[in-house]
């Protein structure tokens, strides 16, 4: 992963996805769901950004970079502190060993709060799903939006002869 | 094969979307009761629980508040509709708070109408179409907002598509197509979109202007000449959902404008031909200049003195020079046809296409903005801008409550909100928090108070360091300059003298003397005195020279594991040498692996960890991310530091993990089984990222978390994961004129309700404004009140042992930070593991 910040990088389960450096983390995010089944590569124990095939991956856990974080650790001298270091038990007037309160979840809140959600991380379709859900919910089950013009109508008014748009081709493969 | 890869979104198997995780749980909950304000849910108690359905649900494996909840959370809240838990705590006395909101009446029957439009033939710049869509604003009622393509109004056009026609300022024909393309009720995001484009508008009307992101006040600049430069007060709006109602924050903010443009420091450049180029590149490489045309902001890679404006460029076709190109798309006639050309990588274009797109920019135009390494480190200039950009609440107030008040008098503006119906309150909203109670801190025979104002300097003079060498220092080394022995004896003298009023013994050091201050001469009395095997090294140096510095550390701490501590002539001859002597004794009994002071920790079994990342000076692609992580401190109060390298492109980190288990080897060497509760502190981050760590780190920690302790045949782990931000933009004030007292906890009214959060006040600031720290509990089984995770954090606030106040930051973060930075600065490699229990970067 060395290269200038104005470089561009490929992603590791599609060679066709490609880049900026800065951006690679967030697309794998999402692309690692999308190929869990089709490709197999098995995350390096010492550095998440390393994606290996299988068959690679014993070797590379012998040749890693980062082996080092753990290797120099085992190898080389422990951190030793001296006894005097210890102390008496700090006394404290409370004891919140066996408090035991459940954690709070905000979306518990929000599903039935008056307030704008945000569809974080959702792709359209789920997108507009939900955003029709919440519709429904604070407005009244009875909301409904004014049916849409229909999308097909528009392309084909601009549609031109038909060999110049690569979108038209595809499409006509279907 | 290829396009349906690039642009598909949609997961490859067909899933049905009502099975996919975020869409299920929803549909459960609207069959339960869905009439309960936001104000009857905050107002149930934090403790109320059930036991053992609290219990079940942790069996369950999953834990319980992470970001998808699972249908059996949902079963629960379906029960017991009036208890779902609140964020607040209750610890604290009550206080009156002003922040910088304001409260935005919007009416829920409103409907928003989103239309398209599109140009025939296409316009490029997006001004031009709005000049000339304005023409028709007959036809599109007064209240719109046009951006260049979308169109937004309150009450629908009679027809779906209408065509209209205009003419440009150059008199051509062009038709334009007005498309519909739906509805945008109140409770949907894209609605706070439409609500900020609004305010946006409307504070045109005050003819603010735009530079970057925020609006700016340039009839308000306030020039500071000698350094030719102005500050444009400007403001930072955004409005949101907070937890209960749509707010507005505004901030203050300013912007550094050069009174110049790149062609002035062209002019200023020498003549002399030889040297010119090389002095202009110098000036002008990595500067950020401002375009007033379009309003852009583009840092400065390389100058090309082969090309002037008169050269030409493939436009659409057509060659056509720079001159002609400015001319014709912005009406600009550059004056000077032979200044060479800037060249400046365009990043954003880059994702579009496949090379780095270069943009060319002519000097004439670029405004240069920002400032420069050379400024920053010119002490005058920048007290000179703090005066004006440091402002007290009171002032700051005082210029909230007049932006507010010209944005609701001057006609253009008020002519925008009326349109839409917007409605701004007058005043800074108003809220509650709380004042954390005051924390005791932990010395060697006693318990002192930390006082109301979070300082306990004072507390040196009666008590005695936590815990000492019980031997006091001995054997170490001294290295002084044979010209700076008199400094050395009054240095020592304070030290002992210092350090024995707490406890300290200093004994005599072994004093290795050199004959000059070059950086060599250190080094190799530092190699010399290898032999004694020195617990410490303490070098006087005659300046902070930053090279000698780095040597200095590197030998101590890369190449051999020795704690080193610098001392610069200038904290000798200073008049409060004995404060300073103070502050050095802490230091040295630090970084021999004591604790100078500790806080009462209520619980058992909690390891708290900070984490942080640094860039490396040396090398752009490098960065160190370091992990700081504290041992049970009710009976061992020392701390465990590693480092890992990293990439500086990376905003997630790739070797948390690694780091964490070696955190958790040294707790169960040093405890004899792993601890109960951890707490973790994510710093380095910004609050845009959240579900990429989530997605990243969270999940991943957990899953590993699990597995360790099911192999050692442990609990499993109680684990919260807080995002630690230094708020940007939001502002606390008490009694209109004063920052809230260190230990403000408010975690209501301008909370998001999407999230876990609070913010806490930790830190008490003599100048200016504080900036009050967000702390996001991404994820969290840990099984805490939000109370309790509150006054842990407080308490963490108390223990950076280089400052006897509190931090900012809990002070695991404190020391990630120093770690990371030192090692990306002076270091720029991995120090010795033997190190890892001491303070060495101190």
């Amino acid at each position: 992963m060395d290269c200038d910040e104005s470089d561009m990088v490929y992603c590791p389960y599609n060679k066709a996805h490609k880049m900026l450096r800065k951006k690679l983390q967030q697309h794998i995010i999402k692309c690692r769901e999308l190929y869990k089944d089709t490709v197999n590569l098995m995350v390096c124990p010492f550095n998440k950004a390393h994606l290996i095939p299988e068959p690679e991956y014993y070797p590379h856990l012998k040749i890693c970079d980062d082996r080092k974080i753990i290797v120099q650790y085992q190898t080389s001298a422990a951190a030793v502190l001296s006894e005097d270091t210890k102390h008496a038990k700090i006394e404290c007037d409370e004891n919140w060993d066996d408090d035991d309160t459940p954690d709070y979840n905000p979306m518990a809140y929000c599903a039935t709060a008056n307030i704008v959600r945000e569809p974080t991380g959702m792709f359209p379709a789920q997108r507009k799903a939900f955003i029709k859900e919440e519709n429904k919910r604070q407005l009244g089950a009875d909301y409904e939006e004014e049916p849409r013009p229909a999308k097909g109508k528009n392309r084909e008014e601009n549609r031109h002869a038909p060999y110049n748009s690569n979108k038209q081709r595809s499409g006509r493969r279907y | 094969m290829e396009d349906q890869d690039r642009g598909r979104r949609r997961p490859y198997a067909d899933e049905d979307p009502s099975s996919s995780p975020e869409q299920q749980p929803r549909s459960k909950i609207f069959k339960g009761p869905s009439g309960g304000t936001a104000s009857d849910a905050c107002a149930s108690s934090s403790g109320s629980d059930q036991p053992s359905a609290a219990r079940q649900e942790r069996r369950e494996g999953e834990s319980g508040a992470d970001r998808r909840p699972r249908g059996d959370r949902f079963d629960f809240v379906n029960t017991r509709p009036a208890d779902i838990l609140s964020k607040k705590g209750t610890d604290g006395q009550q206080i009156s708070l002003q922040s910088n909101f304001f409260r935005l009446k919007t009416k829920p029957e409103w409907r928003i109408v989103h239309y398209h439009v599109q140009f025939e033939p296409s316009i490029e710049n997006p001004r031009v179409r709005m000049g000339i869509l304005s023409d028709h604003s007959k036809v599109l009622g007064s209240g719109y907002l046009f951006d260049g393509m979308q169109l937004f109004t309150i009450r629908k056009l009679e027809k779906d598509v209408s065509v209209l026609r205009g003419k440009s300022k150059l008199n051509i024909d062009y038709t334009i197509t007005v498309k519909f393309v739906g509805f945008i009720s109140t409770v949907e995001p894209r609605f706070l979109q439409v609500l900020n484009l609004i305010l946006r508008r409307s504070m045109k009307g005050l003819k603010l202007e735009l530079v970057g992101r925020n609006l700016f006040d340039p009839h308000a600049k306030i020039p500071i000449r000698e350094f030719q430069m102005e500050l444009w007060p400007g403001y930072n709006t955004s409005i949101r959902q907070h937890e209960q109602e749509i707010l507005l924050c505004t901030e203050i903010t300013h912007k550094v404008m050069r009174t110049e443009t790149v062609y002035d420091i062209l002019r200023r450049c020498s003549q002399n031909p030889s040297r010119h180029q090389d002095e202009f590149r110098m000036n002008v490489l990595d500067l950020v200049v401002l375009t007033d045309y379009n309003n852009k902001t583009y840092r400065i890679n390389d100058v090309d003195f082969g090309q002037t404006p008169r050269s030409t460029f493939d436009c659409k076709g057509k060659s056509v020079s720079f001159v002609e190109y400015y001319l014709a798309k912005y009406n600009i006639r550059i004056r000077d046809q032979n200044q060479p050309l800037l060249i400046s990588k365009n990043r954003d274009k880059a994702q579009k296409t496949n090379a780095s797109d270069v943009v060319v920019l002519i000097p004439e135009l670029c405004r240069v903005t920002g400032l420069t390494d050379n400024m920053r480190s010119n002490f005058q200039l920048m007290r000179a801008m703090s005066e004006h950009t440091r402002m007290n609440p009171d002032r700051r107030i005082d210029r909230l409550r007049r932006f507010n008040h010209r944005l609701q008098t001057t006609t253009e503006s008020v002519k925008v909100l009326k349109d839409w119906n917007m409605d701004l309150e007058q005043n800074l909203t108003e809220l509650k928090g709380r004042v954390l109670s005051v924390q005791k801190i932990v010395f060697q025979a006693g318990k002192s108070s930390a006082g109301d104002n979070a300082d306990w300097t004072r507390s040196f003079r009666d008590n005695h360091l936590f815990t000492t060498p019980r031997e006091g220092l001995d054997r170490w080394v001294i290295i002084v300059p044979d010209r700076m022995s008199y400094d050395s004896r009054t240095l020592l003298e304070n030290l002992m003298r210092a350090a024995n009023g707490m406890g300290f013994q200093i004994r005599r050091p072994e004093e290795m003397k050199i004959y000059d201050d070059r950086t060599p001469s250190y080094i190799r009395a530092m190699d010399d005195c290898a032999r004694m095997d020195p617990k410490l090294i303490l070098c006087l140096v005659p300046n902070n020279n930053a090279e000698r510095y780095s040597a200095i550390k590197k030998r101590g701490y890369v190449d051999r594991a020795v704690p080193t501590q610098v001392v610069t002539a200038k904290s000798v001859k200073n008049r409060g040498l004995m404060s300073i002597a103070t502050k050095i004794a802490i230091q040295l009994n630090c970084k021999l692996g004591y604790t100078p002071w500790m806080i009462e920790v209520p619980t058992k079994g909690l390891m708290t960890i900070g984490f942080d990342i640094a860039k490396s000076t040396r090398d752009r692609k490098k960065a160190y991310g370091a992990l700081v992580a504290s041992m049970d401190l009710t009976r061992n109060s020392t701390y465990f530091s590693t480092v890992a390298e990293c990439s500086a492109y990376d905003v997630l980190s790739n070797t948390l993990w690694p780091m964490m288990a070696k955190a958790l080897k040294q707790y169960q060497l040093e405890h004899q089984s792993l601890p109960i509760r951890i707490l973790f502190y994510r710093d380095g981050v910004s609050s845009g990222s959240l579900k990429q760590l989530f997605e990243y780190e969270v999940k991943d920690i957990v899953k590993n978390l699990d597995e360790q302790y099911k192999n050692a045949n442990a609990d499993p782990p109680s684990f919260a994961y807080v995002v630690v931000t230094r708020s940007m933009n939001v502002r606390f004030f008490h009694n209109g004129r004063q920052n809230p007292p260190p230990g403000t906890v408010v975690d209501d009214v301008v909370t998001l309700p999407e999230r876990y959060d609070f913010y806490l006040v930790s830190q008490k600031v003599n100048q200016g404004s504080v900036s009050p720290t967000s702390y996001n509990v991404l994820y969290s089984n840990i099984r805490f009140s939000p109370d309790q995770i509150q006054r842990i954090t407080y308490k963490m606030c108390h223990l950076y042992y280089n400052w006897s106040g509190t931090t900012r930051v809990p002070a695991v973060c404190q020391y990630a930070k120093k770690l990371a930075t030192l090692v990306g600065t002076n270091l720029h490699a991995i120090p010795q593991n033997a190190l890892e229990k001491k303070f060495y970067y101190l």
